[in-house]
């Protein structure tokens, strides 16, 4: 007779573990890491901008900032619950790194460093205050974000906008919509930043992470056939997004491409695949992921269209982890019902198409262009003088220009007032004399890169003035 | 509904029967692993002959036989394959084989109340590993359909599948005699689609028996379970039993044990029996003595293997039992033992991650039931009595939680108030 040693449960245990899910997690995030090298370090520097350090800084960032997490563990695990924790179980058992790798992804690459440490170590105190591994509530990466941006957003902030590399930053393609005052029109929103492939590949302004969509792309059909993300959510996510664009698209008139523009901007692909999903923090129930996701994409919307906030994608996965508590809870309640649910759904569903009308209320599908008044007209012998006004980037009424015309032509612009912050470059560029020379075809007249609108508005306030004395 | 979930591992079948069938002594338990209790109805020093009935369970006068002849002793307490040590008919073996002259007989003909009759009075139960007696299910009106689960989803097992290897002409003759017998008007053998030697082996001799189909399912666990296994090959939905729906599911191993009956009369006394893993010097299917200890057989096969942290199990490694000794007997149900290097890991927090709620083929929400474990209302809204033990939320959590175990507990609470 031999004697075994007992132990109850099943004796064949899957190959996938909690520790293979983040190593997978973290081997989709590398490729963003080089895009990230390339686009904000390599690519200026071939064009004469930057230096050694913009190269690796993307790599220095995470590296730092999962740095600070780790050790923001180690310590709290030593002081407040008198334990030494090894590295190695730091790191493949209580995941310490993941908040830092992800706030060194989602945040501006022109934060000052010791801010980053600072957020970063936010984050992972979060993280261990709500009792740590599996027991937080709210995603910590997001929680250190939302710190670094809110509380310091006069320090962060800028990004590298490939077109347009003779300003160190300019304005995210959200935080641009925001600035034109919702016109939603393809010449507003896409072309400063070339065209939707651009954004589809992340040539535009943004964090590290969040810019490429194609990566994501990747990252999300990876990370799914490795069954290490609740995918239920972000294809709920997304899909909402698109019904909502579309209902604005069709309400309002706007061109398809707008639905591109919603999902390729703001973060939203990298936030759906990699924020959304975290498990710990979102619901775990099918029915439950579904109903996240359609929040998330109600939310996002609302606060892209109807708040001055122009990013809404980090805040939204905070509002729904929050919620999270109920929705497990009504999972659990109603599990026997499941058919409430799904009418939960369907009921949510009724509520983002009314959202989007009235969302669709709140945007334009063109230029308005009730700004542009005559001041003055002075007529003598065969010159006339326009004293005219019009909207400039910073708001309505933001120009006032002096033009003079002799017989046929054009012969003096002059800026009376503005209130335009890129007003500068406009005269260092000879903008105006430019108008001048080219008065006769003025389409062919390209803006000034770095301050498109100012120049653009200066070109329309000019343009309708002509038409005015031509009549 | 949720996909069955596919489990990856290779085995190496040696189809040949080895015989133990000469133990010294036989257990009979007085209880199973059902908790259904038998009566004894033999004293001690008498003299039993093979195949007598020594306990009945009083309640359906469904018998126990013994599997050998030999003298009786009383009251030796032995453990069964769940770990429950029972009181336990103790028979000497003497070798003899010795019958009862009158239970030679061989019956022509059945109908189908002698069928049923016989089903019982010869013990057959179901050999899939329920423990279930056999004439139950053939005990209803205008059977539909018969169909016999081939399909043994749980890894590392091969007892089935070297019984069809070796008897599949039997088996298919079997089941045509209780299609008659029964007037069932058609029967499938179920069968996971890449197993090539038992679709063969059938495939051999089904030309004679064109009311017998074959029917496949994927290489998926627990596509074994009943309840899988009508979806996919009727696709009809049962509330608590198949026969509701007129439909008999048999395992094969079952059907092979009713063909003996038809061709000898006799009461079921031996199995075949599955045993395997690395633990274990000669991995083989053992034809034995229903009573029998599992120790005895090891002994006979060569023995163990030496392993750090063998660990030794009655039953498949999702489904079976972990047990302190090889003392074991063998019961009916008993289809296989495993000696594996136990790979236990670690456990760390549950990360919410929803895989065992994906996994769980009854439907419920096991993380769910889990963090409940104290809120008997809110268990009893989460129904883990729906649950069927087949470990896949054990299996694939990644925090290697036994979040099985947790419902068992959940199962016990709910069903107590
Ligand atoms: S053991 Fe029970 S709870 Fe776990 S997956 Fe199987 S049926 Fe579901
Ligand atoms: S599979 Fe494990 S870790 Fe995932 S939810 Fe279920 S119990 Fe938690």
């Amino acid at each position: 007779m031999k004697k075994f040693k007992v132990r109850k449960g099943n004796f064949l245990k899957s190959k996938n573990s909690t520790s293979n899910m983040m190593y997978n997690l973290l081997i989709c995030l590398i490729p963003f890491i080089i895009f990230a090298t390339y686009k904000n370090g390599i690519y200026p520097v071939i064009k004469g901008y930057g230096n050694l350090y913009l190269v690796f800084k993307p790599l220095i960032f995470v590296v730092i900032a999962s740095f600070s997490c780790i050790m923001v563990e180690y310590l709290y695990y030593l002081i407040i619950r008198k334990e030494r924790k090894t590295f190695n179980y730091l790191f493949s058992e209580s995941f310490a790194l993941i908040p830092g790798v992800f706030i060194g992804l989602i945040i501006p690459i022109n934060t000052p460093i010791w801010l980053l440490i600072l957020g970063s170590m936010i984050a992972s105190l979060s993280k261990m205050l709500m009792g740590g591994l599996g027991k937080n509530k709210l995603n910590p990466a997001l929680v250190g974000s939302l710190f670094i941006t809110i509380i310091f957003s006069s320090f962060a902030g800028g990004y590298l906008n490939p077109l347009e590399l003779d300003t160190i930053s300019s304005a995210t393609p959200l935080a641009n919509m925001t600035a034109s005052s919702y016109v939603l029109t393809y010449d507003n929103l896409v072309s400063p930043y070339g065209n939707l492939l651009d954004f589809f590949f992340g040539n535009i302004p943004g964090s590290i992470g969040e810019t490429s969509s194609f990566l994501c792309i990747i990252a999300f059909i990876y990370l799914v056939v490795n069954k290490v993300i609740k995918w239920r959510i972000p294809i709920s996510y997304i899909g909402t997004v698109i019904i909502m664009s579309l209902i604005m698209c069709l309400s309002k008139d706007i061109g398809l491409w707008f639905i591109g523009f919603n999902i390729l901007s703001g973060g939203l692909l990298f936030g759906a695949v990699f924020m959304a999903t975290d498990p710990v923090t979102t619901p775990i129930s099918h029915e439950g992921q579904i109903i996240a996701g359609i929040l998330l994409g109600l939310l996002t919307m609302a606060i892209r269209y109807l708040t001055p906030l122009p990013e809404g994608v980090l805040v939204s996965i905070l509002i729904v982890n929050i919620t999270t508590l109920l929705i497990n809870y009504f999972s659990v309640k109603l599990f026997s019902k499941r058919w409430i649910e799904v009418g939960i759904i369907i009921f949510l569903l009724l509520i983002v198409g009314g959202f989007s009308f009235v969302i669709g209320s709140k945007i334009h599908n063109k230029e308005i262009d009730d700004s542009y008044k005559i001041i003055s007209k002075q007529k003598d012998n065969n010159t006339t003088t326009y004293q005219v006004s019009g909207r400039g980037y910073t708001g309505s009424n933001s120009i006032k220009l002096k033009i003079v015309f002799k017989e046929d032509d054009i012969i003096k612009i002059e800026v009376i007032e503005s209130n335009e912050t890129y007003m500068k470059m406009i005269f260092n560029n000879d903008y105006l004399e430019k108008i001048i020379s080219n008065q006769d075809n003025l389409d062919d007249l390209d803006t000034i890169s770095g301050c498109t609108y100012t120049s653009k508005y200066i070109k329309e306030i000019v343009d309708k003035t002509m038409k005015d004395y031509f009549e | 509904m949720n996909k069955p979930v596919q489990i990856k591992r290779d085995e190496n079948i040696d189809y040949n029967i080895q015989k133990y069938i000469k133990p010294e002594y036989v257990y009979i338990p007085l209880e199973n692993k059902n908790g259904v209790v038998y009566k004894h109805l033999v004293k001690e020093g008498d003299y039993i002959y093979k195949g007598q009935v020594v306990a009945v369970n009083e309640g359906i006068n469904f018998p126990i036989h013994s599997s050998v002849s030999g003298y009786a002793t009383m009251g030796n307490n032995k453990i069964i394959d769940d770990g429950k040590k029972v009181k336990c008919i103790v028979i000497k073996n003497d070798f003899k084989e010795k019958y009862q002259k009158s239970k030679l007989s061989v019956k022509e003909k059945y109908t189908k109340q002698d069928f049923i009759d016989a089903l019982r009075e010869n013990g057959i139960t179901g050999l899939g590993g329920s423990d279930f007696p056999t004439f139950l299910k053939y005990n209803i009106d205008k059977p539909k359909c018969l169909i016999v689960n081939a399909v043994e989803c749980e890894p590392f097992v091969s007892c089935d599948k070297v019984v069809i290897h070796n008897y599949s002409d039997c088996i298919l003759e079997a089941i045509d005699m209780i299609m008659e017998i029964m007037g069932i008007p058609r029967a499938i053998i179920g069968l996971k689609e890449n197993n090539l030697d038992s679709i063969n082996s059938f495939k051999k001799y089904l030309g004679t028996y064109p009311k017998i189909k074959l029917g496949f399912v994927k290489d998926a666990y627990p596509n074994g379970w009943e309840r899988n296994l009508v979806r996919e090959l009727l696709d009809i939905e049962y509330d608590k039993y198949p026969t509701e729906q007129g439909i008999i599911v048999s395992n094969v191993s079952t059907i092979y044990a009713i063909y003996e009956m038809f061709k000898y009369n006799r009461p079921l006394t031996e199995r075949i029996i599955t045993i395997t893993g690395t633990g274990i010097k000669n991995r083989r299917n053992v034809k034995v003595k229903i009573g029998a200890t599992i120790s005895e057989i090891i002994a006979n096969l060569d023995g163990y293997n030496n392993l750090k942290n063998p660990i030794f199990i009655a039953g498949g490694p999702m489904m079976g039992n972990s047990l302190p000794v090889d003392d074991v007997i063998i019961t009916k149900d008993l289809n296989a033992v495993l000696v594996i290097e136990d790979d236990f890991e670690k456990n760390l927090p549950c990360i919410k991650c929803g895989k065992c709620i994906e996994v769980c083929p009854a439907g419920i929400y096991p993380v769910f039931i889990m963090n409940n474990g104290n809120n008997i209302d809110k268990l009893k809204e989460l129904k883990p009595g729906k649950c069927i033990e087949c470990g896949l939320c054990s299996f694939i959590c990644p925090s290697k939680i036994e979040v099985r175990e947790f419902v068992r507990m959940a199962k016990v609470k709910v069903s107590d108030r």
